[in-house]
């Protein structure tokens, strides 16, 4: 994998070399780089080799690989991502790049699985967010780098074309899983909620996380027919509680077990040689946060550190990767 | 092994859960959790179908793919 911290003047070199990009970094950087075929969002935290690490004077890129036939770059807003399978190649992936907090965001969060097509073909990606330590100055962007254009409410994609002899696989680790606690139920779908079902009986939930000492830091997890799912939490903020991720009213919740280390939990989790053949990866920020990943080994992981991953749907508290591999 | 009919019982099983199996592809684990959300929220027979024949629709598209493969077999195995 080609995933490294470049400075400007690097990236643009590539860039006018020909390389296909995925960028994150700062939007003022992002802003000087020429046309070409890249997609990129904002975030000063990564995943480098060395360790976790901020910066906002150097950008971060993956490159994709030479296997790839061909790319084609494409916009979405909320009229139009329901599409998204039916323009991806048959054989191949796409990522996809979305500001937090925007329509298309949302509109991805809670109906994504009903796209015509969905998860028949590899979809991974991520949100992108800010600094947040300056979330009051500035606000989550993508960019086209076919156009130049810099979006704020859509979603940018590079969808990428392999071989026949090649296949791409979508991947996610989580360290979470359910604990012992209440079953939960939320009574609509959404990024926030005033009441809980506990057990089946209706609560406030901010006054029952207050009142059962629950950390912020341990997400919801629902176990979802085999697919250990997280939602994390956001704030309480006016006796409501809001998440990353919405919460659908169909689904039972518990909170997550406690996690003792952090960063052993996480990387036992990684399979053996599988960083070699990975092409694309992300971490969630609350990861980033939580683990105190900056300047800690990521055990050969390398990528943004995002407010959001993508693997097929929206996912929290997770690292999401993409490998490329032979079919015999 | 070829690919069972969409009209196999199988596919309608693994949507209500009296057929359950461990997949290793985490595209089929994402489909087949919200597929079967999709018929809880509205139990009837055309959901049923609709959700099985998305399944079907995601093995016959994904019938060059090793590990789909190999998640087949285990449904029909």
């Amino acid at each position: 994998m080609k995933t490294q911290i470049r400075s400007v003047g690097q990236v643009t070199a590539m860039i006018k070399a020909g390389k296909t990009l995925l960028i994150a970094g700062n939007e003022k950087l992002i802003k000087l780089l020429p046309k070409g075929d890249w997609i990129a969002g904002t975030t000063p935290y990564f995943m480098d080799y060395k360790g976790g690490t901020f910066t906002e004077t150097e950008l971060f890129i993956s490159e994709l690989p030479k296997s790839i036939i061909s790319t084609k770059h494409l916009v979405y807003n909320v009229d139009n991502i329901q599409r998204i399978y039916d323009d991806a190649y048959n054989n191949g992936f796409s990522i996809i790049i979305m500001p937090s907090g925007s329509d298309i965001h949302t509109s991805f969060a809670l109906n994504c699985g009903k796209y015509h097509g969905f998860a028949n073909k590899p979809l991974v990606g991520w949100v992108s967010g800010i600094n947040i330590d300056k979330a009051e100055y500035t606000t989550p962007k993508v960019f086209d780098g076919q156009t130049g254009d810099e979006l704020t409410d859509e979603a940018v994609v590079i969808h990428a074309s392999l071989p026949n002899k090649k296949i791409a696989y979508i991947d996610m680790i989580n360290i979470f899983e359910q604990g012992e606690s209440d079953e939960l139920k939320f009574p609509v779908d959404g990024f926030l909620t005033k009441d809980v079902y506990v057990n089946g009986t209706r609560k406030n939930f901010a006054e029952y996380i207050e009142s059962n000492k629950i950390s912020l830091k341990q997400p919801l997890v629902a176990n979802s027919f085999g697919a250990r799912l997280n939602t994390s939490f956001h704030k309480i903020e006016n006796n409501k509680v809001y998440f990353y991720a919405p919460v659908f009213s169909n689904t039972v919740y518990k909170i997550a077990k406690p996690i003792q280390d952090y960063v052993f939990d996480f990387f036992k989790q990684i399979p053996i040689g599988v960083s070699k053949k990975v092409v694309f990866s992300c971490n969630c920020i609350l990861n980033y946060q939580y683990a105190e990943l900056e300047g800690r080994p990521t055990f050969g992981f390398a990528g943004p550190v995002t407010f959001g991953e993508i693997g097929y749907r929206l996912l929290n508290q997770t690292m999401v990767y993409l490998t490329i591999e032979d079919i015999d | 092994m070829t690919l069972p009919d969409a009209n196999n019982p199988v596919w309608e099983r693994l949507i209500t859960g009296k057929v359950t199996r461990e997949f290793e592809l985490f595209a089929i684990k994402v489909l087949i959790s919200e597929l079967k959300h999709t018929y809880l929220a509205q139990p009837t027979e055309a959901t049923l179908r609709s959700c099985s024949r998305k399944l079907h629709a995601f093995f016959k598209f994904n019938q060059n793919n090793p590990r789909a493969f190999s998640d087949l077999m285990k449904i029909f195995n």
